[in-house]
């Protein structure tokens, strides 16, 4: 089973959609977690991924945001979806019935 | 000021990356607005987290036990024999220098003589590196740069202590075997030469740098190019290949002596002969690159305006 960190970046590149690329899944996660990630667990992660053929990537286009530099375009494979299908299963699996999950439904 | 260093260090942080992640990894520092000292924190971490990726890698430890420790401490072996005995020569001929040489006409010959020999062993000795240089260059691409930063620190190491060590022991084996001169005293042939830092230091390092290092980070840049589609072609260039690393096997001093012990002088002369036989094909990577490069050039002219 994937881990926490591959899993947020799973879904932050799912719900980004075309525009999922190194920044901006960066800048996804710090807005749903308030945790920033660095770029070397952000690579290093994404190498990960690709190798077990989670998430496809290649070189887009580059822009003058970037200082006419190309981005890491990500797109997540159907592997990859059902992965991280899998680990959500799990997670609301195991978290049924936790003091947590009560106090959660709570606050919504 | 403080910035402007600070951006040279990211540069040059960035370039223990790939080209084009070092582009994404820029590009992305830049749209997030990092500063040159979060982008040097950014950069610097990456690579750390990518160097402790290829240790728990297997097949770069095997690279390093199999391939570059025993490539690298020949090639400093070989390379720190070749530079004592050219620095003989250097030394006769640069420290003891007189015009009036240049009326003897033996003079004239034996330099024709010393040179020759000199430059054939320089080449040679680039040859092997440029082999070791084009093995590297097929390793995966992205243990390429380690290995090649590996390669080179391991040839430091050589040149510094390995080389030293071996032939020195090397030498106090061959004292231990043949009897000493009837006065008692060791031989001490070229006392004159070693006694000077230069050669006996600084020369086998600048040699090391120029005739190794150089040829092997070409060869490394070559074998890395080298696609080996075509099966003859292949199956040549990795035969050269093979026969290069023998000879240079070979070519490691002691290891005459080590067979002379074992398996007594004839095999010696079997092992003189294989070295004669085999030495044409060591200059392989001359053949290469000629053939490379008229190739490339045919290929230009013959491509569409």
């Amino acid at each position: 089973m994937i881990g926490e960190f591959e899993y947020l970046m799973l879904s932050a590149a799912s719900r980004l959609g075309e525009d999922a690329y190194g920044a901006s899944i960066r800048q996804e996660i710090k807005h749903s977690t308030g945790r920033s990630c660095s770029i070397g667990a952000l690579y290093t992660t994404l190498d990960r991924l690709e190798k077990k053929g989670m998430v496809k990537t290649w070189l887009g286009e580059p822009t003058p945001q970037r200082g006419g530099r190309a981005k890491r375009v990500v797109r997540v494979t159907a592997k990859g979806a059902k992965a991280a299908s899998d680990f959500y299963a799990a997670v609301v699996s195991v978290s049924r019935g936790v003091s947590w999950e009560a106090r959660q439904r709570t606050i919504r | 000021m403080k910035n402007r260093i600070l951006w040279s260090l990211v540069t040059l942080a960035a370039r223990a990356l790939g080209p084009d992640e070092r582009d994404c990894v820029r590009g992305d520092l830049e749209e997030s607005g990092a500063s040159a000292s979060e982008s040097l924190r950014a950069i610097f971490g990456l690579v750390m987290r990518r160097a402790g990726a290829a240790c728990g890698d297997w097949s770069n430890w095997l690279r390093l036990a199999a391939l570059i420790i025993p490539l690298s401490a020949i090639l400093s072996i070989i390379s720190r024999r070749t530079a004592d005995w050219s620095a003989i020569y250097f030394w006769l001929y640069l420290n003891n220098w007189h015009l009036s040489f240049m009326n003897t006409a033996g003079f004239w010959s034996v330099l024709a003589e010393s040179a020759w020999g000199i430059s054939v062993g320089f080449l040679t000795l680039a040859c092997f590196s440029w082999t070791g240089g084009f093995v590297l260059g097929n390793s995966p691409r992205r243990a390429l740069r380690m290995n090649g930063f590996l390669f080179c620190c391991m040839l430091l190491l050589g040149a510094l202590l390995i080389a030293p060590y071996y032939l020195h022991s090397r030498q106090a084996m061959l004292m231990q075997r043949f009897p000493p001169r009837p006065d008692g005293h060791p031989y001490h042939d070229n006392d004159a030469v070693f006694a000077l830092t230069f050669y006996r230091t600084v020369f086998p390092l600048i040699l090391q740098a120029i005739v190794v290092v150089l040829p092997t980070i070409w060869g490394m840049y070559r074998g890395r190019r080298f696609s080996g589609s075509h099966a003859f072609l292949n199956l040549m260039i990795w035969t050269a290949v093979a026969t290069t690393v023998l000879v240079m096997l070979l070519e490691v001093p002691g290891l005459g002596l080590v067979i002379w012990t074992h398996a007594g002088p004839s095999a010696v002369n079997v092992l003189a002969h294989l070295v004669r036989g085999l030495r044409l094909l060591v200059y392989w990577p001359l053949v290469y690159l000629i053939l490379s490069a008229i190739w490339h050039v045919r290929v230009q002219r013959l491509a569409p305006a």
